[in-house]
């Protein structure tokens, strides 16, 4: 019963982190003063220096806290049939699990897929160890989706500050991790990106029409030389012309690039 | 000697400490607001009170392993790990 009521206070938390339904965070601000702060600060470097022994206990303390976690109360995983299925299975499970308030409901679907029988214990440890990969996945995209973000404002002809494209990114991370991105500002966000995206390609393909544009001429004016060529071998007369005309090229071509 | 096969750390408090640690570790250089570290490590069993992680990260700041900050904005204290934190939770 007991672990009926952790589930559904699970789904309850899972429900509230993902429609954003929550209300202001309670704040540490009253237990942490600008003074303590100031204080961790300074003392970050001297700290660290002596952190060595400490380390090594409290990563051996974190690799077995999932184990720690359960307290001994649940079944392994190893005993647990509902860890042992497909990616694909597993996803469907949780979303059930997440969705369905009824866990009799889901045991029956379980049941008729060919599980067999699972115990509610068994059910609750599948619910929250996949609610857990779930969000960390979700924070670790979140963090990756506001690096793109930043990168691709970066990378965009208009030039932001440091300090926007920080506050940018956390903002995006923020309301990525949080479950609780607001359709409109993401909507203009987009809108955005996607004009210049769209300016962009625009440019490349007018840079590309000029470019072809040019070889064209030049292999037009490269034909034309070629012929005139022939024709001065033929009448060495007509070679001071041809001389003239092709520096007369040759210096018009040079100013065009300079007024480029 | 292999980690893997040692008798579960028992202490409550380190644990709860390496499950923050464990959820911060993703987000890098960005900060996570404490409302969503609560709800996130509450998904698990056994439930976390609000005080207790407030123990947990403040011993952890005391530590030096994470860094945090009040938004001006929303005004939600935000958590992410220092250099030594991440180095902490490397190999999780």
């Amino acid at each position: 019963m007991k672990n009926a009521v952790n589930v559904k206070k699970a789904k309850n938390q899972a429900r509230k982190l993902q429609s954003g339904a929550d209300g202001a965070a309670p704040s540490m601000e009253t237990t942490l003063s600008g003074n303590e702060l100031m204080s961790s600060e300074e003392g970050r470097f001297s700290k660290e220096q002596g952190l060595g022994e400490e380390l090594d206990v409290r990563t051996a303390g974190m690799k077995s806290w999932r184990e720690g976690a359960s307290g001994g109360e649940q079944e392994s995983p190893e005993g647990n049939p509902l860890l042992k299925l497909e990616e694909e299975d597993r996803a469907r499970l949780y979303t059930w699990l997440r969705e369905c308030p009824y866990e009799d409901a889901v045991k029956q679907v379980l049941r008729e897929q060919g599980i067999g029988e699972v115990s509610s214990a068994q059910l609750m440890e599948f619910f929250q160890i996949e609610a857990e990969n779930h969000w960390e996945k979700r924070i670790s995209r979140a963090a990756i989706e506001a690096n793109a973000l930043v990168q691709l404002v970066e990378r965009s002809p208009i030039k932001f500050s440091s300090g926007i494209l920080v506050a940018l990114g956390q903002e995006a991370f923020r309301q990525i991790a949080s479950g609780q991105v607001e359709p409109a500002s993401m909507g203009r966000i987009a809108t955005l990106f996607l004009k210049a995206r769209s300016d962009e390609r625009a440019d490349q393909m007018g840079q590309l029409k000029r470019e072809k544009l040019r070889r064209d001429l030049e292999g037009q004016i490269g034909h034309a030389l070629e012929k005139l060529a022939e024709e001065v071998e033929k009448h060495p007369a007509a070679r001071a012309a041809f001389e003239a005309l092709r520096k007369e090229i040759q210096e018009s071509a040079i100013s065009e690039e300079e007024g480029v | 000697m292999n980690i893997e096969t040692e008798t579960p750390y028992a202490d409550p408090a380190a644990l709860l400490q390496a499950r923050a640690l464990k959820i911060l570790k993703p987000c890098l250089d960005y900060w996570l607001d404490e409302q969503t570290l609560y709800l996130t490590l509450n998904l698990s069993r056994p439930h976390i009170p609000r005080v207790q992680l407030e123990a947990a990260l403040r011993e952890l700041r005391d530590k030096a392993y994470i860094d945090f900050r009040v938004d001006p904005l929303s005004r939600l204290t935000e958590w992410r790990l220092t250099p030594s934190g991440r180095a902490l939770a490397q190999p999780l």
